[in-house]
């Protein structure tokens, strides 16, 4: 019988004190369809029980002599031990679909030009404000942007919290780089300006544990936002010339830059100068856009009512989004302060 | 609305429509080269009715507002040019940064060619 796809996988897990879901992200990888031939779990320093935990849920567990400082740095420690074409980097905060392996695997498989594939990401939880705020911002970005984006040949990012990659191409791009906050968004990009394609399988599932309070939601904030103004400084000449890419990029750099100024500064202040309370209305005036693939994405799973009640929590978190968006802008291309530490936020 | 972690006014979902309803244009020319598929054309099927979904949401909503505000929209402007303005200057302001941008990346091939 011809090998599977998934005999030739290793699954890479990077863990920091992650005792209390390793043990759930492990037993979700060896229970798919197609299990993975290994599955390492990197405990990078961990002063919780992590490492116990992943190896009685049947994970290899490695441990680095000291503290690697970030995610990439975990998973690059644990890249110098597959030996399988294919390898794959899953947050240990989160669970898969039972069938997400054969699904992310199989275009990756069958396409030798395809250097990484990544899924359709999902939190685990839709309970608080923030939860709910990220469930109907993944809804909407994973239902109409990312296939949009696919159908033109360039996800704008696979997510680092659930991704394929072939071992090759992952290694010949020199792993996980350290140099961003965002490994998962310069990894993407160097596969793009190398030549090689990325592709986005929505059929495959992930769940991830999403930030449930405010201040695990500004560390992950703070890191995405950094992070991408980050990448979009360091890769932006290799961008240009792939046309897609660059403008997606260049509308999103602009648009974000522009919604953060107008959402915390302009608003506010039209509304108080003006004594025109009515303008605040802006802040919720793409409720009819938002909620049309909102829903349509909810349908397919059975949860049109969780979408309804999370929708204002949306508008919400897209507001503290342009905190942090407007503090890495200034603090990383007016101060030229760039964030080096990699601060978890789940 | 932008992708999940970037904020956005409204300037990215327009451009992420405009690329949806580009979709079955695109594909045309692909077709006739025999490198289309069925599935293909769904995908795109799907993302032009999601397109035309939102068009049709905010169109309605838009059109509700002009019927029920009527000449009293408050700012001393007619309803339908409060309605249409935003997404004029969006329009606008996307052509000139799209044009801004590749134009930019034709300066930059050239000085990499000189």
């Amino acid at each position: 019988m011809a090998p599977r796809p998934a005999d030739q996988l290793t699954v890479i897990i990077p863990a920091y004190n992650e005792a209390a879901s390793v043990g759930d992200t492990v037993r979700s990888v060896l229970a798919q369809t197609t299990a993975p031939a290994r599955v390492i779990v990197v405990d990078d320093g961990s002063t919780d029980d992590t490492a116990r935990v992943a190896r009685e849920a049947g994970a290899q567990v490695i441990t680095p002599p000291a503290n690697t400082g970030s995610k990439a740095g975990a998973q690059n420690v644990a890249l110098d031990y597959v030996e399988t074409p294919y390898c794959m980097a899953i947050d240990a905060d989160t669970t898969l679909a039972p069938d997400a392996i054969e699904q992310l695997l199989g275009p990756l498989h069958f396409d030798s030009g395809l250097a990484a594939t990544c899924g359709f990401v999902l939190p685990r939880h839709v309970r608080s404000i923030w939860e709910r705020g990220r469930y109907v911002e993944y809804l909407l970005s994973f239902t109409f942007y990312k296939p949009t984006q696919d159908y033109y040949g360039k996800p704008l990012i696979a997510s680092g919290c659930f991704s394929a990659y072939r071992t090759d191409r992952l290694r010949e791009a020199g792993g996980w780089s350290e140099r961003t906050r965002a490994e998962d968004m310069d990894l993407t990009w160097t596969f793009y300006q190398a030549g090689h394609r990325v592709r986005f399988v929505p059929e495959a599932l992930c769940y991830p544990i999403e930030p449930h309070d405010l201040d695990f939601m500004s560390k992950q904030l703070k890191r995405w936002s950094h992070g991408f103004v980050q990448n979009v400084r360091l890769h932006w000449k290799g961008l240009l010339p792939l046309r897609f890419l660059s403008t997606v990029v260049g509308v999103a750099m602009f648009d974000a830059v522009v919604a953060s100024v107008v959402y915390l500064l302009v608003l506010p202040v039209l509304a108080v100068v003006l004594g025109a309370p009515w303008i605040l209305l802006a802040y919720v005036i793409d409720v009819p856009a938002v909620i049309v693939p909102v829903l349509v994405a909810a349908r397919r799973r059975g949860e049109v009512l969780r979408a309804l009640a999370s929708l204002p929590s949306f508008f919400v978190l897209r507001t503290v989004n342009g905190f942090f968006m407007l503090e890495a802008i200034v603090t990383e291309l007016v101060l030229r302060r760039p964030l080096l530490v990699y601060e978890k936020g789940h | 609305m932008n992708n999940a972690g970037l904020p956005g006014t409204g300037l990215g979902g327009l451009f992420y429509l405009l690329l949806a309803f580009w979709m079955p244009l695109a594909e045309l020319p692909r077709t006739l080269r025999g490198e289309s598929s069925g599935a293909r054309w769904r995908r795109i099927g799907v993302q032009v009715a999601l397109a035309s979904g939102i068009v049709a949401a905010v169109s309605v909503t838009a059109t509700a507002y002009v019927v029920l505000a009527g000449d009293d929209t408050g700012v001393g402007v007619p309803g339908p040019t409060l309605v249409l303005a935003p997404v004029a200057v969006a329009a606008v302001v996307l052509s000139v940064l799209v044009v801004v941008l590749r134009t930019w990346a034709g300066w930059e091939r050239r000085r990499a060619e000189a």
